[in-house]
Order: structure tokens, then sequence, then C-alpha cells
């Protein structure tokens, strides 16, 4: 049993970090927490349905594609969310997060319906290890995830866009003056953002099937994770997915399985009581 | 920039001398004939619930062809009034209130939902105006029977099925059977799995554990693993259709190919098409499934089919049968009044609709029976037919 809770709450929690991940890139370039990241998980799902299920393309195509189509979904949002309110107080950017949220939901419900519908797993079966039977959609979901962090991390360490990313998140206006562009610079970033939480949304559409709401709790979750793991902090978003994932599963085998939510908030209290600025943030003192 | 301002300005102009143009069309059309008799229905139209409302839209379709088609109602076209009602009690109440302000709305639908049901009840009394109420459980049965004259529960209460799946369950699985529950904790949910304990429980049988789980919870894996810790050998479900899909995957990946006996969500069109050939062996006692016996229900699953492309669920059902009724009681009034409306209701004790029989003579649970249905090969096969009598 413990394996498979095991199994079943990292990739679990894998999709939130994902999630997590593309809020902290958000975050770290703009320093608005973007609340409707989790309408990228779900967005991401539908356009993998539209590939894989309704154009009959194999399902690792249709995650690619979907990822390419979330790319453009996070410009979209980016220029008209964000960037006409970038100058406004950080209020009015969390307010139109918060509205573009309603309007994905209510968009993705136009466009594809109110009937909850799935995807093709990336792989099929289950693989019994001991007593334990594990979904190999799941192993696919941790390994698919580990691949897109890698690349992730190439990409913001290793590559020139990269370096433009990290130096327009540290300092907008400093990095104009070296003749980066910003808005191409923060596009990417929204793109970025989107592309990798819609990638959670393929993977999970076949386990938890697609409606257009499944994004709220799961960027509840993602958001939790990051308080836990620290804001702005990728690994952090990393590792506080994986732990809200695992809380998840574990608390709602031993403790209850009604209050798995309140377990993850305990969670993050008991963080927030004796590390406030989470497990991979960076202490910050105002001066006197 | 002048000159895009002057076009702008120019559209809009023209945008407004047309537009009295079309609406006095509308109107004069509309004078031609009769007056339409309206008739309100407050459903989910946006939010989690929204399939609700994509149900009632189209159904509404069929039902306003059909009935106008023949006539209309005392030589007058019916027209459904829809609003939103969100999803919440508060969105249900607001939009409940909107129709009843409408002097011409001769009566209203409730949402599928027990609690917004319960919720629209008070002000229901205050406009003393018709309501019929599509949720099913036992306390809104109540509320119509003994609070509110004006409220009729146009539907089987879930006792009445929940009773019938378990006694059928006894009798086939045998008295040594282990039961376990698992059921999502919102309203109608909880009460179904009571209801199913205490079904059991007639019986002289416990279950050996039950498994409460929050709305939205996706992943399963500890709830089915303290099932499995149960050592249980039949299990009892009650959730909505995506939680029931995901539920049953997930009991069936796990290796376990145990009886189901679930509640309506567990044999609906849309957890079937989600879990496929992985819902054999699922019990249910059901409104609806689109493979009903009833003829009435039949033609109404066909004609949905071939319109919509699609399978017709059981909030299309319930509106279709809700506005037809609603009708009824309207031809025996021989009026559009309130009032004579809501009396004329009381009357009807033997009518035929395309889900089941309603009785109304008394407000609560106005529907007589149900189906008893096994999923065999990804469809619904009906074992019989669950039929109950009201005590007058």
């Amino acid at each position: 049993m413990n394996l498979q809770l095991l199994f079943s709450g990292f990739s679990t929690g894998i999709i939130y970090s994902l999630i997590a991940m593309g809020m902290v890139l958000i975050f770290r370039s703009v320093g608005i927490m973007n609340f409707a990241q989790g309408e990228f998980l779900m967005f991401g799902g539908y356009f993998c349905y539209m590939f894989n299920r309704l154009l009959d393309l194999p399902i690792g195509l249709s995650l690619i594609l979907a990822s390419i189509c979330m790319g453009f979904v996070g410009v979209v949002f980016m220029r008209t969310s964000y960037w006409p309110l970038r100058h406004a107080e950080s209020k009015a950017i969390i307010v139109s997060a918060m509205g573009a949220s309603i309007a994905l939901k209510e968009g993705a419900r136009l466009i594809w319906g109110a009937v909850p519908v799935t995807v093709d797993r990336a792989s099929e079966g289950v693989v019994n290890i001991g007593t334990a039977v594990i979904m190999k959609q799941n192993i696919a979901i941790i390994v698919i995830a580990f691949m897109v962090m890698v690349l992730i991390y190439l990409l913001l360490e290793k590559t020139f866009i990269g370096n433009i990313m990290q130096a327009t998140a540290q300092d907008q206006y400093m990095a104009s003056l070296t003749g980066i562009p910003v808005i191409v610079s923060i596009g990417m970033t929204f793109a970025i953002s989107a592309m990798i939480t819609g990638i959670g949304g393929g993977l999970l559409a076949p386990l938890f099937f697609l409606n257009n709401t499944m994004g709220t709790t799961a960027g509840a979750k993602a958001f939790a994770a990051i308080v836990i793991g620290g804001f702005g902090s990728v690994p952090g978003a990393i590792v506080g997915g994986i732990i809200v994932g695992l809380v998840e599963a574990f608390g709602g085998a031993y403790i209850s399985s009604t209050y798995q939510l309140v377990l993850i908030y305990v969670v993050l209290f008991i963080v927030l009581m004796l590390r406030p600025q989470g497990l991979f943030g960076e202490k910050i003192q105002e001066k006197a | 920039m002048t000159r895009k301002l002057k076009a702008v300005t120019l559209l809009l102009i023209a945008m407004l001398l047309a537009f009295p143009v079309f609406a006095g069309g509308n109107s004069e059309s509309s004078s031609d004939g009769p007056e339409p008799i309206k008739i309100g229905l407050t459903a989910v139209l946006t939010g989690d619930r929204s399939l609700e409302g994509q149900y009632s839209r189209r159904v509404i379709e069929i039902v306003e062809e059909e009935i106008n088609g023949s006539g209309g109602v005392l030589g007058r076209p019916i027209e459904i009034v829809i609003e939103d009602s969100l999803g919440t009690d508060i969105g249900a109440v607001n939009a409940y209130r909107k129709l009843a302000s409408d002097d011409d709305i001769v009566a209203i639908i409730t949402p599928d939902s027990s609690n917004d049901g319960m919720a629209q009840s008070p002000s229901a009394l205050e406009f003393r105006i018709l309501t019929t109420a599509q949720g099913s459980s036992p306390t809104l049965r109540d509320m119509c029977n003994n609070d509110n004259p004006y409220l009729f529960q146009i539907r089987t209460c879930d006792e009445t099925l929940c009773k019938a799946l378990i006694d059928y369950a006894y009798e086939e699985f045998g008295p040594d059977a282990k039961y376990a529950v698992i059921h999502d904790t919102e309203t109608s949910s909880n009460d179904q799995a009571r209801l199913f304990t205490e079904a059991l429980q007639a019986h002289g049988v416990e279950p050996l554990v039950t498994v409460p789980f929050t709305t939205g919870t996706k992943d399963f894996s500890s709830h089915i693993a303290i099932i499995q810790q149960s050592g249980a050998d039949v299990i009892i479900a009650a959730a909505f259709q995506t939680e029931a899909a995901i539920l049953i995957q997930q009991i069936r990946s796990m290796g376990i190919d145990s009886p189901i006996l679930g509640s309506n969500g567990f044999a609906d069109p849309v957890t079937i098409g989600l879990a496929g050939e992985l819902c054999d062996n699922v019990y249910s006692g059901v409104q609806w499934v689109p493979e009903t016996t009833n003829p009435k229900g039949a033609a109404l699953a066909a004609e949905y089919q071939e319109r919509f492309n699609e399978a017709c669920g059981k909030s299309a059902a319930q509106v279709y049968d809700n506005i037809n009724i609603i009708c009824e009681a309207i031809r025996i009034a021989g009026t559009t009044d309130r009032e004579a409306v809501r009396d004329a209701m009381s009357t009807i004790s033997d009518y035929h609709g395309a889900i089941t029989t309603y009785d109304c003579r008394t407000n609560g649970g106005c529907g007589l029976g149900g189906l008893l249905v096994r999923v065999t090969k990804g469809q619904a096969e009906v074992l019989g037919e669950i039929i109950s009598e009201k005590d007058i």
C-alpha cells in the first residue's frame, strides 16, 4: 500500500510542481502571482484532447502540439491581462488574472462544451511491484515531467534566451537599457510558463478527465506548494509540489480521507511557523 | 484616427437605427399570434455544473418544438425563459426571484440540485408560484410535503432508488457479502451514502468501512487503499459523474473487479463515456438512462441523440418531464393564473413522463419509479423497473 501511495502521490505531486514552476517563473519575471495558472493546466489538457481525440493524432505528438498552442495562449494572456496593467498596482494585476481565470474557464466551456472528456494515455497498463499496482501512466507522468524540468533548467541556465529572461526578471529597467526587448522577454516567460503547465494538463487528462474547472483546485494546491517551497524558488516549487502530492496521498490514507486539503494547509502552516521564507526561499529582512 | 472614429460613430448610429427595426419586427410577429405562456427554468449555465445547463438548453429546443408543434397549451405557444443559477444557492435564489418577478411567468423549475431547490423554497412561498423541484433528496421531499404547498418534487426520491438497489444486491450477492461505502461529502451524495447504509442495516448488514472524500478529489489511491485493506467484496459509492468515472477507473486499475453499487452518476452516459468498459459490473438504481424501457423516454433519447449527436443525460430528461407536467397542470387549470395552476398540479395522479409516472397528490416524491441497471460491455443494461406507491 505504501509503495502505491508513494507513486500516486509523487506523480500527482509532480504535476503540482509543473504548475507551481510556471507560477514561479511568472512571479520571478513580473513579481505577480498568476492566479489563472490552474486554467493553463485545463487549457493544455483541452488542446491535447483536440489533437488526440478530435484530430486523431498520437498522444506524444498531441502533447507537443498542445504545448506549442499553450505558448501562444501564454503570450496572449500576457498581452491582455498583464501588459496593459504593468504600471498599475499589483492588486489590479491580480484581479485581472482572476478575471482572466473566469474567462478562460467559461471560454473552454464554450469551445469544448461542458461534457467531461479524456485523452489517450502516454502509457497503457499497470506494473505490479510486490502487492502494489502502479499505473504506467503515473510512471510516464513522472518521467515526462522530470524531462520538462531538466529542459527548463537548461533553457534558463545554459542558453542566451534564458539569460535574457533572467536579466529581465532581475531588473526590467536595466535590461531595457542594455537593449533587451523587455516585452519579448516577458512574453517568452509567460509562454514557457503556460507550456509547462499545459503539458501537465495533457498528462493528467487520462487519469482525472477534463472539464473546464479542473484547474481550480490544482492551482490552489500549486500555490500551497510555492509557499511551502519558498516564493520565487524553482527548486522550491518542485519540492513543494511533491510534498503536497505525498501529504495528500499518505494523509488521506492514514489520517483523514475527508480532510486531505486541510492536511496540506496544516503542513503549509507548520512550514510557515518554522521557516517563513519556505524551504528554499531566501530570508528577506526589512531595514528598521 | 479621426477617420476611424467617424467610421465607428457611423457604425454605432447604424446599429442604433437598425435595432428598433429588428425589435419592432419581433414584437410585430409576436402580436400576430397569441402571447406565449412563459415557464421559468433556473439551471446551471456557467461554472462547475454547467453540463446541466447544456442538457437543459438542448432539451428545451425539443420540448418547445413538440408542444408548440401540436398546438401549444390552451391554444398558446409555450416559451421557456432560462436563468443562470450559477451552481450556487445564492445564484439559484437570485435567478428564481428574477423570474418570479415577471408576472407572465406561470411556473418555475428549480435546478437539479436539491440544495438549490431548498434555497428557492422561501421565494416560492413569497411569490406564491408553482415551483417544480428537480432534486431527489428526502429532505427536499419532506420540505415539499410539510412546509411549502407551492413546491413539488417532480422526481423519484433517492430513498426509493437506494433501497431498491440494496435490496437487489442483498439478493444477488447473498447475506455474507461484505460492503464498503465511499462517497462524496457534498449534500446529495452524503444523503445517498446514508440511505445505502440504512438500507443495508435494515438487512442486518453493517458496512466494514465508510470512506468519505471531498468534492473535487481526483486522486483516490488513499481511499481505495483503505477499502482494499477492509476486505470488502462489494463497493457502494455515491458521487457525481466525473468523480464516479475517476473512481471507477482507479478502482479497476488497482486490480479490484468487485461489483460497484453506485448512485445515479455511476450509470450516467457521461460516466460510461469516460470510463468505458471499466464500468462493467457497476450496478445502479437510477432515475434515467438513455437505454430506458419507457417508450416516451426512449423516443426522447433517440430524438436527442439524432439532433445533438450526444446521449441524452438525466438533466435533459428531467427538464423535459418538468415542462410537460407543468403544461399538463395549465391545461387542467384552463388558465395561466398562478394559484389555479398550483391547485391543478395537486390533482395530477397518473402522469406518464419520459422518466417515470408521476403522482402529485402529495408534493414530495411525485416520481414513482426508476430503473435498476447494470453496466455490461460499456452499455447500461436495464435489469428491471423500480416501482413505488404513494401513501395518500
